[in-house]
């Protein structure tokens, strides 16, 4: 047997017609595998969407209106302290200039008490606190310092 | 890759990776099958290729990856698997179905290493690569392969 022989035997042996068309046309099938991807991608940003509605139907408008507290820390005399974890209430009122601004007030173990003026966006902050000597307050990227 | 691209590689080496496939997996079907695998694996690979014997080579290796694949795996439970090869292919004359049906009955790594130096003209060193193998055992399964083939080629000539 030589390779002539072998090859030449061979010329007869190949794949069905059918099997080639569908090769060919598996480059369209890979363009409906990209718009599956994208309806998948749509789906998951409408139930983001939805729970994002939810929840800020359930806190009040707290999510748009930028007024939830988590993650909120105060250091009073380097001891941190998680407002959330304490009770406090909450007021509108508004600034010298007549900017609205949120006002916490957090009543402290020990006697202690802290008054946190949040502006819009959590920009800038007030802060009165009782008997203490520095007091920061952590609110995502934002950082006070304040010393009484 | 561009869609004019992949058709040209499709029409260049569907013939070449399909004989591959059939050598491994001695079954139209399931040739057929690791054949539709490996182009579906050129269209969805992101690196472009240097030229077409790059991407002819990428081929070659997929294909016989492939067909390893299949053949490991469990779910492959064919029961035949040499098909009526005279009912599927034409051959030009009894001696050309004969040499087929005697590489076809030849064990695994013989069949593919016969079919990879006689029909794709594979250098020893290239076949040892592509089947991961050592160069020796490649030599010693031609060896043994040419050996099978004179045997079988006489009793089929003996019997006519």
């Amino acid at each position: 047997m030589n390779k002539k022989h072998y090859q030449n035997a061979l010329s007869g042996v190949r794949p069905s017609e059918q099997s080639i068309e569908r090769i060919l046309s598996m480059t369209e099938n890979k363009q409906k595998h990209v718009k599956k991807g994208w309806i998948i991608a749509l789906a998951a940003a409408f139930i983001l969407a939805c729970a994002l509605f939810t929840v800020n139907a359930a806190t009040d408008g707290a999510v748009f209106n930028g007024e939830l507290i988590h993650g909120l820390i105060v250091r009073i005399n380097n001891k941190e302290m998680r407002l959330e974890d304490y009770a406090y209430t909450v007021e509108d009122t508004t600034d010298k200039d007549g900017n609205p601004v949120v006002h916490y007030s957090f009543d402290l173990p020990e006697g202690k008490s802290i008054d946190a003026y949040a502006a819009e966006e959590y920009t800038a902050f007030g802060i009165d606190a009782q008997d203490a000597e520095s007091v920061q307050m952590i609110f995502g990227e934002a950082q006070t310092d304040s010393a009484e | 890759m561009t869609q004019t691209e992949y058709v040209q590689a499709v029409e260049r080496n569907n013939r070449r990776l399909f004989l591959i496939a059939l050598s491994f997996l001695r079954n139209r079907t399931d040739a057929e099958d690791a054949l539709q695998d490996v182009f579906l694996k050129l269209w969805s690979r992101k690196q472009p290729f240097e030229d077409e014997e790059h991407t002819d080579k990428y081929l070659t290796r997929v294909c016989v990856n492939v067909c390893k694949n299949m053949l490991r795996s469990p779910f492959r439970k064919r029961c035949t698997d040499l098909d009526d090869a005279q009912s599927l292919y034409t051959f030009d004359s009894t001696e050309d179905y004969d040499l087929f049906c005697a590489v076809m009955s030849l064990p695994l790594r013989e069949r593919t290493v016969v079919h990879l130096f006689y029909y794709e003209d594979l250098p020893v060193r290239e076949i040892a690569e592509t089947l991961r193998a050592s160069e020796s055992a490649v030599k010693t399964a031609l060896h043994r392969a040419r050996n099978h083939l004179k045997n079988c080629l006489k009793e089929e000539g003996n019997r006519e």
